[in-house]
């Protein structure tokens, strides 16, 4: 495996986009994991940050819906999930437990709580313009 | 997603298929699964082996879905779940309390 930096841009105008983030997610992923239950949890991951974003994003002349950046660098996939609209709810979530209460997620509201349980980081910050940026990290288990 | 039932051996038996993630029917399953309870049953395995994406609007009906039936005196549990929906089982720790199965009758037997 190497550490040099790569780098994959997609952007997402519909929900109908999900299905080629999913593929280039998994064929982005198979190169640096060492696991298909890591790649897994990355692919949902991401597909939930970007299912939402692309939710509640408010359309911009001349800008997707939704941008999703991953990287690979230092034992860890990168991802940068950036929309326009709403500020995100991310830091008052809390992780998922099974010891939480399992009706509070009967009609959603799990999404962050479980990209937050799979990932190692999960840090929002909202920008200039409404801007919102969502940066969530899986480190990598290396190879023995 | 699409819900089948059918029963065996007094076992409600709801097969799920296609995207458990993002429409109205998978939040939906909760709303299912009160209205079996409400019918007294309150048994209830799930086939996930149809189930093509999974999500958290999915996931947060099936814990529901657990809640209520063990709140009832019920019991469910999960049968031929993907790969991936048991690599996210294995990393939240579900799999305490969700117990899968690699057929329909192995659940079967240990929800009677």
């Amino acid at each position: 495996m190497d550490d040099n930096k790569t780098k994959l841009k997609i952007n997402l105008n519909s929900f109908d986009d999900l299905e080629n983030v999913r593929e280039a997610v998994i064929n982005f992923c198979r190169h640096y994991c060492n696991s298909n239950d890591e790649i897994d949890i990355i692919e949902m991951s991401l597909l939930e940050a970007c299912h939402n974003a692309v939710q509640y994003s408010v359309k911009r002349k001349n800008k997707p819906l939704c941008e999703l950046i991953l990287s690979y660098d230092n034992q860890s996939v990168k991802a940068i999930v950036r929309n326009y609209g709403k500020t995100f709810i991310v830091a008052e979530k809390e992780t998922f437990s099974i010891d939480q209460d399992f009706l509070q997620y009967k009609n959603g509201g799990l999404g962050i709580p479980l990209i937050k349980s799979l990932m190692d980081s999960v840090e929002y910050s909202r920008k200039s313009d409404n801007m919102n940026e969502l940066i969530i990290v899986k480190k990598l288990i290396k190879n023995q | 997603m699409k819900i089948k039932e059918t029963e065996k051996d007094g076992v409600v038996i709801l097969t799920l298929s296609g995207k458990m993630m993002l429409d109205a029917k998978s939040a939906g399953l909760h709303d299912y699964v009160k209205n079996l309870i409400e019918q007294g049953r309150t048994k209830i395995v799930m086939d996930m082996g149809k189930i093509t994406w999974f999500g958290s609007t999915g996931l947060g009906a099936l814990l529901a879905s657990y809640t209520s039936l063990k709140d009832n005196d019920g019991d469910l549990k999960v049968a031929r779940a993907t790969r991936k929906i048991r690599s996210v089982f294995m990393f939240t720790q579900i799999i305490k309390v969700l117990e899968n199965y690699d057929t329909v009758d192995e659940a079967i037997a240990a929800i009677k």
